[in-house]
């Protein structure tokens, strides 16, 4: 079954071969249930590109926009023309996500439940088989999607938060145009908005936060337990980290991130223009990952792995 | 932050803002909190800096409600009846009003809050009165200088001849990438076409790099010779970068770093002592800092006729 759904297959060249069996990582056929047993061991080191590997898919060179890694060596990305790429067995393939929209956002709650998301209303869901569409949530274009499970998912489109509560859609009218989402539970969801500062739900209804010394334009935004990480434009705090109490800036060099990634408060990855910048609790460290002169767009990852995507098909592994 | 809020109901047919005396007094803090805000210089986020992913579509799509948001507020609902219309309606209170000025609505279908906020303060005064003449080209102007192709959303720095526009050192050193200049009308009347019209920046006609890779509003498109990528009306090279090339659309280049005096085809002759941009004055442009007047400065030319537009925003990019 899984072969249907490949229509390009490159191996990656400079991966090493991935841990399988008794440590819980990936192997196996492929088979849905396989993947059921998300591993926790990180990729090997890779003597071959130490600090950043270029896995750019051979033949895709569409715009890559999101990112969602279930593992260290397993990630979805999405883009362009409704390119959606699967890394698994150190290789990535390009599925059949059966359609053409521009997709920007991915979201997985396991690697046999992920979500894909993008223009004209398109949502999709994987079931570690194949893609199939979810309909008539909305037809404007979604943007992003996360969810703190299966039965609490979130996709924002235009001018809405439309939820999924594991047997019903609803969804909220919330102003600006929506940039991306990210929470820590089902009462604790943030959205980024050009136009509307930062958005949060408590579980009831979405709610402006104005951050000191942002403004109406946030991009991206990450939540984890205690800390909220978002952006805005102003030279000297390009960044802006809520600790609870209060929200303190910090510079990038001028570096606008447009997605983060993290899942503890001093691990913090954030990808922007051709940038990539790393968190470890005091300052951001910013480096162009691998000579890198494309747009990055998404940052994702699991244990010590991140994968960044970005314009022309630029797909970056650092382990 | 302090926020002026002038609530819209939407249920009710509300005729020009700026009819009634709340609705002076609410348009004349906003004025004093423009000054105070500018004072803290926490500017370039909202005022100077804006990021662009206005899809261009929406623009042809919303044309009608825009217009008629133009001379009575009432149609003001006509773009809350759609998630679509409330983002660009989002964008459109971005460009005219002040940081610190908030619209308020409701959805006419789910009854949530809507919140609309100002930000670059283009043209204060449509809180006070119908949009003049003036207004309509800056904000047309403000919204061509956002839309974006590729629908992802791209820093940029907007300059021009408003107080809304100024810029600060840092932003002229972080943003050096000139993409080139929008203007037009948006607002005319339905039975014309829009005035939609770019020409390309000094950058963008060297060849895409950096966040001009993803900027293509005034890049021509071969397809389609005469409009830009975006379908704008391409009106040539802003100036004349390689001489003896002499054709420009921009008659000069401001030394506050923006072209001023722009026409929809390159109809001016070569400049003199221009350094490959076009004439540099060393004047204040055409004192159009802030004067949201009724004066059309829309200047004939003895030569062509053409109308030559001193509403005009040029975008930079970063490297």
């Amino acid at each position: 079954m899984r072969s249907a759904l490949v229509s390009l297959l490159v191996l990656i060249g400079c991966g090493q071969p991935q841990p399988t069996g008794t440590d819980g990582s990936l192997g196996g056929d492929g088979m849905p249930g396989d993947d059921a047993d998300v591993p926790t061991v990180d990729s090997p080191p890779n003597a071959a590109c130490p600090n950043w590997c270029v896995e750019n898919l051979a033949g895709v060179t569409s715009l890559l926009y999101g990112v969602a890694a279930v593992s260290p060596s397993e990630a979805f990305v999405v883009g362009d023309g409704g390119v959606i790429l699967h890394r698994r067995d150190n290789a990535w393939t390009r599925m059949t996500s059966g359609t053409t929209q521009h997709l920007r956002g991915v979201w997985a709650a396991s690697p046999t439940d992920v979500w894909a998301v993008g223009h004209a209303g398109t949502i999709l869901r994987y079931n570690g088989t194949s893609w199939s569409a979810v309909t008539g949530v909305t037809t404007s274009d979604c943007v992003a999607v996360w969810g703190s499970g299966p039965s609490d998912v979130w996709v924002a489109s235009s001018g809405r938060a439309n939820h999924w509560n594991g047997s019903q859609w609803t969804y909220n009218s919330v102003t600006g145009t929506l940039l991306g989402l990210s929470g820590t539970g089902a009462n604790d969801v943030w959205l980024a908005t050009e136009n509307g500062y930062l958005k949060h739900y408590t579980g009831t209804t979405w709610g402006t936060v104005m951050p000191a010394g942002g403004g109406a334009q946030t991009f991206a935004v990450l939540a984890l337990p205690g800390v909220v990480w978002t952006g805005n434009i102003t030279p000297g705090s390009e960044t802006l980290r809520y600790n609870g109490t209060a929200w303190t800036p910090h510079g990038t060099s001028s570096t606008i991130f447009q997605s983060y990634f993290g899942t503890e408060a001093n691990n913090v990855w954030a990808a922007g223009s051709a940038k990539v910048g790393h968190w470890t609790g005091t300052t951001w460290e910013i480096t162009v990952p691998a000579g890198n002169t494309n747009n990055l767009w998404g940052v994702s990852g699991s244990g010590r792995d991140v994968y960044v995507v970005g314009s022309g098909g630029t797909i970056l592994h650092h382990n | 932050m302090r926020v002026v809020s002038l609530v819209i109901a939407v249920s009710t047919v509300v005729g020009a803002v700026g009819c009634t005396d709340e609705q002076d007094e609410l348009s004349d803090s906003s004025q004093g909190l423009v000054s105070d805000n500018r004072l803290s210089v926490n500017r370039l986020a909202v005022n100077r800096l804006a990021v662009n992913r206005l899809a261009v579509n929406r623009l042809a799509v919303n044309r009608l409600a825009v217009n008629r948001l133009s001379a009575n507020l009432s149609s003001m609902s006509d773009l809350l009846a759609t998630e679509e219309g409330q983002e660009l309606l989002g964008y459109i209170v971005s460009c005219a009003l002040p940081e610190g000025t908030v619209l308020e609505a409701k959805d006419p279908v789910t009854g949530d809050p809507l919140e609309f906020f100002g930000g670059l303060g283009l043209a204060t005064r449509w809180l006070d009165k119908a949009l003049d003449k003036k207004g309509k080209r800056w904000v047309s102007a403000c919204l061509y200088a956002r839309v974006n192709l590729h629908d992802v959303t791209v820093p940029i720095s907007m300059r021009g001849p408003h107080r809304g526009l100024v810029t600060t050192p840092e932003e002229l050193t972080g943003w050096t990438k000139q993409e080139g200049a929008f203007y037009g009308d948006y607002f005319r009347p339905l039975s014309e076409p829009i005035e939609w019209i770019a020409c390309r920046g000094k950058d963008q006609a060297a060849g895409e790099a950096g966040g001009l890779s993803e900027r293509d509003c005034a890049e021509p498109d071969p397809a389609n010779p005469g409009k830009t990528m975006c379908g704008f009306t391409y009106a040539g090279d802003c100036g004349d970068y390689e001489p003896p090339q002499s054709a420009r659309a921009c008659r000069k280049f401001s030394q506050h770093g923006y072209w001023a005096a722009c026409r929809d085809s390159t109809d001016f002759g070569a400049s003199n002592n221009n350094g490959g941009h076009g004439s540099h004055d060393d004047d204040d442009d055409d004192g159009d800092h802030d004067h949201d007047d009724d004066n059309a400065h829309n200047h004939h030319s003895g030569c062509s006729g053409r109308a030559t537009y001193h509403q005009v925003i040029t975008t930079f990019t970063q490297p």
